[in-house]
C-alpha cells in the first residue's frame, strides 16, 4: 500500500472494511479564493454593463438629446428674460444683465435636471434584475459568488455611473452662472444635493420594481410610481388632511422637510423669499436624508428580495415559458409524470392559479374577438389580496370622504381630479406600452402575427385592453364625484366636464403607449419613450409656451399672446381641469348657475357654460388624436405583419 | 404546395436567405437542414408572411406571399422555434383562442380542440393552465394550436428542440402521423438523425444558400458517388476463424471488392462502386474459411451526406 497522502487505506492503517477511526479527507480549496467583497469594487457587473452602455447607439443619442433639450430650455430662458435691443453695451452694462439672467438660467437648468434624472433613474434600474430574469441571466449570476447586496449595488452603480456623466453634462453651464452671475455657491451645492439624492433614491425604486415586476413596462410604471408616492406622498396626504379638515392641520413647514421639489423650489425660485422660516441648508439636508434613508430602505429591503428570490429559485424568465429550465422539465417530460420543476409543485400551481385568476380544472369560452378577449380576461390586479386592501382603502377614504365633509370641499375635488387624471392617463399609457412589446418578450408576437387577425383587430383588441387597467383609479374618480353631485355640490356639468377631459385623455395616452409598443423593442424602452413623450407633451409645451411668450413679448414689446396662450392650454388636460374646478368653485362660491364669467387662460371672460365648448373641443381633438395614433399603430403592424 | 423562386432576404449587409428555389408537393415531409444561422427561420417565416423577402417569388398553395398573405395565413400553421405561451390561459382557452383568431364558428370549437387535443395526446390537460405544462407538452400543444385550422401546409421550425429522448420520439411520431394524414410540412432541425427517419425530401442550407434538395435516398446516393465507392461492409469473425488479416490477404484480389482492410478481428469491406446485394460477398467469405460472427452493412447517413454537401464535396 502506497503512502499516498489522503490516500484513505493507508491512512487507516488497514484495509478497507476494518474497524478502525475514520478518516476525514483534508478540506478541498477553490483555485481562486474569494477576495472580499469590498476588494471586488467596481465589481464585475458594473463593469460588464457599462461596456454594453458604452457600445449602444443610443446612450449617446440619449446623451446628445438631453444636451439638446437642455440648450433649448436655456436658450428660451435667455430669450425671455433678457432685455433685448437697445440699452447700454458697457462691460459693466453687460455682467448686470448677466446677473439678471443668472438665475433664471440657474434654476431651468436645476428643474430640468431634477426631473430628467429623477425620471431616468427610476427607469435606468427597473429592468435590472427583471432584465437578467428576462434574458435568463440571472441563474448564473446568481450561482457566482456575489452576495445579493453586491448585485443589487452594482445594478445601482451602473445606473448612477450613466446618469453622472448626464448629470455633469450642465456642468459648464452653473459654472457659468456662478461665475459670471454671482449665482450663490450655495444655492447650487444645496440643490445639486437634493437633485443627487433624489437620483439616488430613484435607482433604489427601480432596482424594487424591478425584482418583482414581470414585464418592463409594469418595472417602469412601478419605479415611477414609487418615486413619485415617496418625492410627493406626503405632500398629497398633508394636503388632503388639511382639505378635508377644512383648516390647517399641518402648517406649511411640515411638509416641506419630506418633499424634495418644495425644497429645490425654496431653494431656487424662492431664493431671497421668506417661504419658509428653516435655513436654506437645513432643507436641504433634509431633502437628502429623506430621499436618502428611503433609498437605503429600498436597498436593504430589494437585497432581501433578492435573496429570498435566489432561495425560492424563481428565476426563470416571467412569461416565457421553461425554456431556461428545460433540464430540471426535461427529465421528467413524460405525459403523467410529475414534474420535478419547482413551478410544477402544489405551491407552484396554486400561485399560478391564484396569479391569473383561472380556475383550473375549468375553461372559460373565448369571444370572437380573441385579443380583446384576452386582454379582458386578464387579472385586473395581480393578487386578489392586493385588490381587497385597494377596495377596503377606497372605501375608508370614500366614507371620510362624506363624514368629513370632502365631498363639499373644492380644493379636494382639484386634487382628487388632478391626481387622478394623472393616475388613469399614465397608467393607460405605460399598459398600452407594453401590449405588443409583451406579446414580443413572450415569445408569442410571431404565432399572433401567424393569424389572420387583421392590424386593426389587433391594435383595437390591446388598445382596449390597456384602457381597461386603469379601472381602479377611474372608479374612485367616478365614487367621489358621483357621491359628491349626490350629496355634495358637485355639478351635473362638472361631471359631464370631467368626463370628457379625463376619458379621452386616457384613451388617447393609451392610443400612444400601443403605437409605441408596436414600435419599440423591449417595453422598457416603450415605457420609458411613453412616459418621457407624455412629459414633453403636458410639461414641457406650456413650459416652453411660458418662455416663449416672454421671447414674444421682448421681441415685439407686446404682452397680448394670452390668445395663442389660451388656445395651447385647451390643449392641456391638467389646465383645463383646473378651469373645470376653478369655474366650478367660483360658481359654487357666489351662488351664480352656469352663467358664471370664467376666465378662460386670460384669454377673456367666457361663462362655464360657453366654457364646456373648449372641453368639447379638446375631447374631439383627444379622440381624433386616439384614432390617428390607433391607425398608426395599425399601419405598421400592416408593415410588420404583412397583413390587412 | 410550396414553390420558391429565388426567394432573398438581407437583415442590412447579411444575406440571410440567397436565392432559394424549392418546390414542395402536397403531402411530403420536408427535412429542412442547416447549421444555426443557416436561414431556415428566414425562409420559413417569409413563407409563413411574417416578413416580405427582398427578392424573388414564392407561392403558397398557389397563392403568392406578397399578394395574398392573409389567404396564406389561414392555410398554414407556423410553430417558431420557440413556443412563447400566454401564462394566463388554459390549454383549452389557448386553443379557443387561435380558433377565434382563425374565425371557426364557436359551435365547432369544442369538437375541433377534442379532436387536435387527442391527436396530441393532451386531452388530459385540457384544463391545465399552459404554464403548468412541460417543456414536451408545451411544444405539442404547438402542434395542436397549428393543427386547429386544419391547414394544409406546416412550418415547423425546430419542432423537438429542447426535448428529452422520449418526447423527440413522441413528437417524430406525431409528425409522421400528420404527413400521412395528406398535410405538407417543413420541418427545420439540425438533428439529423430525426429527420431521415419521417421527411420524404430534404433540403440542406448553409450560409443562406440552398446546397441541396430533394430526396433522402438521392442525397445518400450522390454520398456514395461522391466516396466512389460502393456499400461499405463490416464482418466480425468469430475467433476459431481464419484471422482478419488472412482473410483480409485473400479477398484483396476479389474483382467486385475495391478494398479490404482488417480491423482487430474483424474485417471492412468497401465494395466496387454500382454493386449492388451482399450475397457475393458471404459466398467469397465462406471460400475463404471465414466463420461470420456478423454482418453489418455500414449504411450512408445522412450525417455523411450533410457533411460532404457543406463541405462542397457534392455539388
Amino acid at each position: 500500500m502506497s503512502e499516498v497522502p489522503g490516500d484513505i487505506t493507508s491512512a487507516t492503517g488497514g484495509s478497507i472494511g476494518a474497524p478502525g477511526p475514520v478518516a476525514v479527507a483534508a478540506p478541498m480549496k477553490p483555485t481562486w479564493p474569494g477576495r472580499g467583497p469590498w476588494r471586488r469594487l467596481p465589481g464585475p457587473l458594473v463593469m460588464r454593463d457599462i461596456a454594453k452602455a458604452s457600445r449602444r447607439a443610443g446612450t449617446y443619442w440619449m446623451r446628445f438629446g438631453i444636451v439638446l433639450v437642455l440648450l433649448g430650455v436655456l436658450a428660451l430662458t435667455v430669450m425671455s428674460i433678457h432685455p433685448f435691443g437697445g440699452g447700454e453695451t458697457s462691460s459693466i452694462a453687460s455682467l448686470q444683465q448677466m446677473q439678471r439672467i443668472a438665475p433664471g438660467i440657474a434654476m431651468a437648468t436645476i428643474w430640468f435636471e431634477y426631473v430628467v434624472l429623477g425620471v431616468l433613474s427610476a427607469g435606468m434600474t427597473a429592468m435590472a434584475i427583471g432584465g437578467e430574469r428576462r434574458a435568463g441571466t440571472l441563474w448564473a449570476l446568481l450561482s457566482t459568488p456575489l452576495r445579493s447586496w453586491e448585485i443589487a449595488l452594482g445594478k445601482m452603480a451602473v445606473g448612477g455611473a450613466q446618469l453622472l456623466v448626464l448629470g455633469l453634462l450642465p456642468l459648464p453651464i452653473l459654472l457659468a452662472v456662478r461665475v459670471f452671475g454671482g449665482v450663490s455657491a450655495v444655492t447650487l451645492a444645496l440643490s445639486l444635493v437634493v437633485v443627487v439624492s433624489t437620483m439616488v433614491c430613484g435607482l433604489a425604486c427601480g432596482l424594487w420594481a424591478s425584482i418583482g415586476a414581470k414585464t418592463g413596462s409594469r418595472a417602469i410604471a412601478s419605479a415611477l410610481a414609487l418615486l413619485a408616492l415617496q418625492q410627493f406622498g406626503v405632500a398629497i396626504s398633508l394636503g388632503l388632511i388639511n382639505a378635508l379638515s377644512l383648516s390647517m392641520v399641518f402648517d406649511f413647514d411640515a411638509f416641506m422637510w419630506t418633499t424634495p421639489a418644495a425644497t429645490l423650489m425654496a431653494l431656487t425660485v424662492a431664493e431671497n423669499a421668506p417661504v419658509v422660516t428653516a435655513q436654506p441648508a437645513a432643507l436641504a439636508a433634509a431633502a437628502a436624508a429623506w430621499n436618502l434613508g428611503w433609498a437605503l430602505v429600498l436597498f436593504v429591503a430589494s437585497t432581501w428580495r433578492l435573496r429570498r428570490v435566489a432561495e425560492s429559485g424563481d428565476v426563470a424568465p416571467p412569461r416565457a415559458g421553461k425554456r431556461k429550465r428545460t433540464k430540471s422539465v426535461a427529465a421528467s417530460d413524460a405525459p403523467d409524470a410529475e414534474s420535478s420543476d419547482p413551478s410544477q409543485t402544489e405551491a407552484g400551481a396554486r400561485k399560478r392559479r391564484r396569479r391569473s385568476g383561472a380556475m383550473e380544472g375549468s375553461s372559460r369560452t373565448v369571444s370572437d374577438h380573441p385579443v380583446l378577449w384576452r386582454e379582458c380576461a386578464a387579472p385586473l390586479m395581480s393578487s386578489k389580496v392586493g385588490m381587497g386592501v385597494a377596495l377596503v382603502l377606497i372605501g375608508v377614504g370614500l366614507i371620510l370622504d362624506v363624514v368629513e365633509g370632502g365631498l363639499s370641499e373644492i380644493v379636494l375635488h382639484g386634487f382628487v381630479a388632478a391626481i387622478g387624471l394623472l393616475l388613469v392617463s399614465v397608467g393607460a399609457a405605460v399598459s398600452g406600452s407594453g401590449v405588443f412589446c409583451g406579446e414580443r418578450e413572450a415569445r408569442t408576437w410571431d404565432i399572433l402575427l401567424s393569424t389572420p387577425l387583421s392590424a386593426w383587430q389587433l391594435v383595437l383588441g390591446k388598445f382596449l385592453g390597456a384602457l381597461r387597467r386603469s379601472w381602479l383609479v377611474t372608479l374612485v374618480l367616478a365614487a367621489h364625484f358621483g357621491l359628491s353631485w349626490i350629496f355634495g355640490n358637485t355639478l351635473s356639468l362638472t361631471g359631464v366636464y370631467l368626463v370628457l377631459v379625463i376619458l379621452p385623455t386616457a384613451a388617447m395616452c393609451a392610443a400612444l403607449g400601443t403605437l409605441v409598443s408596436v414600435v419599440s423593442k423591449t417595453s422598457q424602452k416603450a415605457a420609458g419613450l411613453t412616459v418621457l413623450l407624455l412629459a414633453a407633451l403636458w410639461i414641457g409645451v406650456p413650459f416652453l409656451l411660458a418662455l416663449g411668450e416672454g421671447v414674444l413679448n421682448h421681441l415685439v414689446g407686446s404682452s397680448s399672446n394670452n390668445v395663442v396662450t389660451a388656445a395651447v392650454m385647451t390643449f392641456n388636460p391638467f389646465a383645463l381641469l383646473i378651469l373645470i374646478i376653478q369655474g366650478y368653485r367660483d360658481r359654487y362660491q357666489t351662488g351664480y348657475e352656469a352663467g358664471r364669467l370664467v376666465d378662460y387662460f386670460g384669454a377673456g371672460q367666457v361663462s362655464y357654460l360657453v366654457m364646456g365648448a373648449g372641453v368639447v373641443v379638446y375631447a374631439g381633438v383627444a379622440i381624433l388624436t386616439c384614432w390617428g395614433l390607433l391607425g398608426l399603430a395599425a399601419g405598421r403592424l400592416r408593415v410588420l405583419g404583412i397583413r390587412r | 404546395m410550396i414553390e420558391t423562386k429565388g426567394l432573398t432576404k438581407k437583415y442590412g449587409q447579411l444575406v440571410a436567405l440567397n436565392d432559394l428555389t424549392l418546390d414542395i408537393g402536397p403531402g411530403e415531409v420536408f427535412g429542412f437542414i442547416g447549421p444555426n444561422g443557416a436561414g431556415k427561420t428566414t425562409a420559413m417565416k417569409l413563407l409563413a408572411c411574417l416578413m416580405k423577402p427582398d427578392a424573388g417569388q414564392a407561392k403558397v398553395c398557389g397563392l403568392d406571399i406578397r399578394k395574398d398573405a392573409d389567404s396564406i395565413r389561414r392555410m398554414i400553421g407556423y410553430m417558431p422555434d420557440f413556443l412563447g405561451v400566454y401564462d394566463d390561459l388554459t390549454v383549452d382557452e389557448y386553443l379557443q383562442f387561435f380558433a377565434a383568431a382563425f374565425d371557426i364558428p364557436r359551435r365547432e370549437r369544442g369538437k375541433i380542440i377534442s379532436q387536435v387535443l387527442e391527436l396530441t395526446d393532451l386531452t388530459e390537460k385540457q384544463h391545465t393552465l399552459v404554464d403548468g405544462l412541460s417543456r414536451g407538452m408545451q411544444q405539442r400543444l404547438g402542434v395542436a394550436r397549428v393543427l386547429v385550422h386544419d391547414p394544409k401546409v406546416l412550418f415547423l421550425d425546430e419542432p423537438a428542440s429542447g426535448l428529452d429522448p422520449r418526447a423527440r420520439i413522441e413528437m417524430r411520431s406525431l409528425l409522421s402521423e400528420l404527413g400521412r394524414m395528406g398535410k405538407s410540412l417543413m420541418v427545420s432541425s439540425h438533428i439529423l438523425t430525426e429527420l431521415a427517419e419521417m421527411c420524404t425530401s430534404i433540403g440542406i442550407i448553409e450560409r443562406g444558400r440552398l446546397l441541396y434538395a430533394g430526396s433522402i435516398d438521392d442525397a445518400l446516393q450522390k454520398t456514395r458517388a461522391a466516396r466512389g465507392e460502393g456499400d461499405r461492409i463490416r464482418v466480425t469473425l468469430e475467433a476459431q476463424s481464419v484471422t482478419a488479416s488472412d482473410l483480409a490477404a485473400a479477398l484483396a484480389g476479389e474483382p467486385r471488392f475495391a478494398r479490404v482492410v482488417p480491423d482487430g478481428q474483424a474485417v471492412v469491406i468497401d465494395l466496387r462502386q454500382g454493386e449492388l446485394g451482399h450475397h457475393f460477398v458471404i459466398e467469397a467469405l465462406l471460400a475463404n474459411g471465414a466463420r461470420i460472427a456478423s454482418f453489418e452493412p455500414q449504411e450512408v447517413k445522412l450525417e455523411d451526406a450533410f457533411l460532404k454537401l457543406t463541405t462542397g464535396a457534392i455539388q
